[in-house]
């Protein structure tokens, strides 16, 4: 690693890359033991695999033949997230059916005996224990489903916005001293000029993305938790890429409009693969497959061969879904621990922390794999490895201490009342901020200007678009859209987008005319990720979008 | 048939046309179907407007352009003006035609010298035409636009006035925007009302009167002003930006909204209008099926309806709209099934009355796709794609809009292949289509 000997903007004890739940995960925990800590996320936070989820956390259940350690683990890790963060989860029962025949007969046999013994984990996340149905009782809870069907297996799982588990443990971080760059990308890692008897320091520099400002940051410790970006984060320091390397393995999801069943249903593509359909928040999301990426990280997208072979799986079992409206698709990439030849599914989830002492760089750490259900657990071993040396007498509480708007969340048809919204406003306003829908609602109070519905398909009102921007490190039409939902509905931002852009000009002091691009920009990413889903009566509705743009906001030229 | 020969043609025929009993159907009410049974009406011919709906033009900001105003403005940037080319029809064989029927809606304006609108998206934008209730900042002198400030939802009059003052084309014309506080709401129950609801209201000479008052109250207060922009809130049954603008003593006028607009509904109203007047029969339908008669005195085609009697016609304009309105699907194979496969692969475009017409785009006939799916989206739309066939997608007709291979079927607006979707191109097309259906409902009268 080389020696960089310029100037320095600030010192701290840890430097995180990646803005994804490993790294703001870490950020909260290490800022929790009084660390001083500095955060650069090239993107914005939750840009990647975090943001692009399924939106579970789940306990484990697959790990239960081979190591129901970890079963034990993740159940009790997400009762932890539940205490911490109790607006942001939500229960998502699933059903199982199971066809016809001997097979299915078996099968069933086999799913109620593999059930039976998950639900010795489901008081540790206050989940419900699991039924076996016969085939009268599926189509009664599962009206939808058809097909064959002998009976089905319930079981209990919750879910969760990812995008807001990041925000809120970045906002944590913040809030108790750290420093958070955002849209900042890191250009190198280099040692600080050595000092007699002193451990070794590191200089991490960065150029903010949107204003091409440079910010130098010392620090004891590195940690690379750059997902899938990983080997290249760790090349900037000119480690080998070798052993950070990941094998990314790219995941996508249908979303639909509304919630289109009462249960997730779990069923096999045609390769034999597991998809899914869930309800998920006020919509509904088909999801994954997991195919090796080749291509570039800063632009996953899904692509109608993907959302046909999803599509397909599980119209098998449920075949309304060909009448459902797709309203977008989400593609990311995960970091895969590498290991070259099984195909993907036999590869683990699990998670890694490589120390680059071995590289001659100690201090350094890469955080490889991991997954959403498990972000604090990981965020807990490494900022434990990183204490030993700085902070031996500290000890994690990010399992105990709120993350913010976690405490006393307010009663969302209390909240309807005295301010007088609709209660799905409410609702889903109290869903993403818990308590801080308070600071909400007095900006409301305060300016009832900002009482405005910007967004009506979420909904999401001015005083919230402000509130992100200026608390939560949102600094564009697409930031806001992460952290509140606007424009991820029905309409596909055709109603929100320009005003969003003009409060985003607004608040951070851009001209007018750059809020408009913003909004321009946002549209267009935002039509390319729902036409690979197109169905009749969206195709509608994308030539109605376009006729709006052209109207009203126009774009430069047709592409 | 030749240029010259089709001319003469037309003369004679249309001298004819008072006395003859040559009856047209018309599918759909929009632009295209207003314009062409108006002109087929005004040659005496017996028409009879079938409509589904609410359509593209219903979802009009107000704005009327002949080709979509970003490629024109981005054509004058790299080119010099033509001259004179932006008033109605203007170079077309039935421009002039175009220009007087639109002149019988009493709605639309469309000066040679074209107009500048401002959008409630935040811009300011050209436009060959607009509503007469949209204010033309291009025939206001250099100076300060008021906007006045409301408690409204749709209309945040500071961010707007900030963004219309921010681009190119207000400072070259000397425009500035001032946002004022006012009250436009008379009521607190009205505040969440939606804007066509609010221009509803307008139509009332009495709350007008009101809006003027606080207008000029408003213009007490500011500085001196050119010109008055509001929200889209003045009137439905006929623009009342006139009757304001002589109250207040300025020129005032709305911003351009395109969803649920007042301008949409105004042109509903004014379409109804018109074909009374006209006395041009017309029934509120869906059109299932047009087809070739059965031998059948006086009429060469049958039209059948999804719910009542059919109808018979010596020729028909088929102006159902494109994929907003209706007469378009999506509809590839897989959109079909429920299956794990779809049964047979088909075109992904479909005209969704059943007529002897090809569906194509680019001029040739629409492939299969190379996939029991269908294609792939991602080739079918913007922003993947530049001119996509989304765009294009349509009947195939020949420069009269005729449907190839069935003598007396026309399309027109949204319907017909490869024309720009603009609401300019929709009217003019109808006129034609309403001229030359005149010629073939002779024709075919005859024959029969």
């Amino acid at each position: 690693m080389p020696i960089d000997d310029g100037a320095i903007d600030a010192a701290y004890d840890v430097a995180i890359i990646g803005g994804g739940v490993n790294g703001t995960g870490v950020a909260r925990d290490l800022s929790l033991r009084g660390l001083r800590v500095v955060l650069f996320e090239r993107h914005d936070l939750a840009f990647g695999a975090s943001g692009n989820s399924s939106g579970m956390i789940h306990g484990g259940a697959r790990y239960l033949p081979t190591n129901p350690k970890v079963t034990r683990q993740s159940c009790q890790d997400s009762g932890y997230i539940q205490q911490i963060a109790p607006h942001l989860l939500f229960r998502i029962p699933f059903v199982m059916p199971v066809h016809s025949g001997i097979r299915g007969r078996v099968m069933l046999e086999l799913f109620d005996a593999f059930f039976h013994a998950y639900d010795l984990y489901q008081p540790l996340k206050r989940g419900e224990r699991h039924t076996r149905l016969n085939a009268r009782d599926l189509a009664h809870l599962e009206p939808g489903l058809a097909g064959d069907l002998t009976g089905g297996v319930t079981f209990d799982e919750w879910g969760v916005d990812g995008t807001r588990l990041c925000v809120l443990n970045a906002l944590d971080a913040k809030e108790r001293g750290a420093a958070v760059h955002l849209h900042t990308t890191v250009e190198s890692i280099a040692k600080a000029p050595p000092s007699v008897g002193a451990p070794p320091r590191y200089v991490v520099r960065g150029r903010d993305r949107l204003t091409q400002k440079s910010i130098a940051a010392s620090a004891a410790n590195v940690v690379n938790a750059t997902g899938a970006w990983g080997p290249i984060t760790a090349t900037l320091g000119k480690l080998s890429s070798e052993r950070v390397r990941v094998r990314p393995a790219k995941g996508i999801h249908v979303v639909f409009d509304r919630r289109l069943s009462n249960y997730a249903i779990l069923t096999e593509a045609i390769d034999g693969r597991q998809v899914f359909l869930e309800p998920w928040e006020n919509m509904s999301v088909l999801g994954t497959t997991d195919d090796d990426f080749f291509g570039d990280l800063d632009d996953v997208a899904a692509t109608s061969e993907e959302v046909r072979y999803l599509t397909q799986g599980i119209s098998r079992v449920f075949p309304a879904i060909r009448e459902a409206r797709a309203i977008g698709t989400t593609a990311a990439v995960r970091p895969t621990l590498y290991e070259y030849g099984p195909n993907e599914d036999a590869l683990s989830r699990e998670h890694a922390i490589v120390d680059h002492a071995k590289d001659g760089a100690p201090g350094v750490y890469s955080m490889i794999g991991g997954k959403l259900a498990s972000y604090r657990l990981f965020a807990q071993e490494m900022s434990d490895r990183i204490t030993q040396a700085l902070a031996p007498s500290t000890t994690c509480v990010t399992h105990i201490k709120p993350l913010p708007g976690g405490d006393r969340v307010p009663d969302a048809l209390v909240v309807a009342d005295q301010h007088e919204l609709t209660p799905v406003a409410a609702r889903r306003l109290v869903y993403r901020h818990g308590s801080r829908a308070k600071r909400i609602l007095q900006r409301m109070a305060r300016r009832p200007r900002e009482r405005a519905v910007v967004c009506p398909c979420e909904p999401v009102f001015e005083a919230e678009v402000r509130h992100v921007l200026e608390e939560e490190m949102a600094r564009s039409v697409d930031d806001v859209a992460r952290r509140t939902r606007l424009g991820l509905g029905a309409c596909g931002g055709m109603r929100c987008a320009a005003r969003c852009g003009q409060i985003v000009a607004d608040e951070l002091g851009l001209s007018p005319h750059e809020g408009l691009e913003q909004a321009r920009r946002f549209l267009e990413v935002r039509a390319k990720a729902r036409i690979v889903a197109m169905t009749p009566g969206q195709a509608r509705q994308e030539a109605l979008s376009v006729a709006h743009l052209r109207a009203t906001l126009g774009s430069k030229g047709k592409t | 048939m030749t240029q010259s020969g089709n001319a003469a043609d037309l003369t004679e025929l249309t001298r004819h046309a008072a006395t003859q009993s040559g009856s047209v159907v018309v599918v759909g009410n929009g632009a295209a179907g207003l314009a062409a049974a108006l002109r087929l009406a005004m040659s005496g011919c017996r028409v009879h407007v079938v409509g589904g709906g609410s359509g593209a033009s219903s979802l009009s900001c107000g704005a009327i352009d002949r080709t979509p105003w970003e490629e024109s403005a981005a054509q004058a940037e790299s080119a010099p003006p033509a001259p004179d080319r932006d008033s109605a029809g203007a170079g077309d064989e039935v421009g002039e035609e175009a220009a007087e029927l639109l002149e019988m809606l009493e709605l639309y304006r469309v000066p040679a010298q074209g107009m500048l609108l401002a959008t409630t998206s935040g811009i300011l934008r050209p436009a060959h035409g607009a509503d007469r209730a949209l204010l033309d900042l291009k025939s206001v002198p250099r100076g300060a636009v008021l906007v006045p400030r409301c408690d409204h939802y749709s209309w945040d009059a500071v961010t707007l006035a900030r963004s219309w003052g921010d681009t190119d084309i207000a400072r070259a014309s000397g425009l500035h925007f001032a946002a004022v506080d006012t009250t436009l709401t008379r009521y607190r129950e009205e505040r969440p009302l939606c804007d066509a609801d609010l221009a509803a209201r307008h139509d009332d000479p009495g709350r007008l009167g009101w809006l003027g008052e606080r207008l000029r109250e408003a213009l007490g207060r500011s500085g001196p002003c050119v010109a008055v922009l509001l929200p889209p809130w003045l009137g439905i049954d006929a623009p009342r930006a006139e009757a304001l603008s002589e109250r207040v003593g300025l020129p005032c006028g709305e911003a351009a909204c395109a969803l649920a607009s007042a301008a949409g509904r105004r042109f509903d109203r004014a379409r109804d209008r018109a074909l009374a007047r006209a006395n041009v029969d017309s029934s509120r339908a869906w059109v299932r099926r047009v087809a070739p008669s059965r031998p059948a005195p006086g009429a060469a085609w049958t039209i059948e309806l999804e719910d009542g009697e059919p109808l018979e016609a010596s020729a028909v304009v088929l102006a159902a709209g494109g994929l907003v309105g209706g007469g378009l699907a999506y509809e590839p194979s897989e959109a079909l099934f429920s299956g794990e496969v779809p049964p047979s692969a088909r075109p992904t475009f479909r005209a969704t009355i059943d007529a002897p017409a090809t569906l194509g785009a680019y001029g040739r006939p629409l492939d299969l796709p190379g996939s029991l799916f269908g294609v792939a989206p991602e080739s079918l739309a913007w922003p993947f794609v530049r001119d996509p066939i989304m765009d294009r997608a349509g009947l195939l007709v020949d420069a009269h809009h005729r449907v190839e291979g069935a003598p007396g079927l026309f399309a027109c607006g949204d319907l017909a292949a490869d024309r720009p979707r603009t609401w300019l191109e929709a009217w003019t097309s109808g006129v034609r289509a309403g001229r030359y259906s005149l010629v073939a409902s002779l024709r075919n009268d005859v024959r029969g």
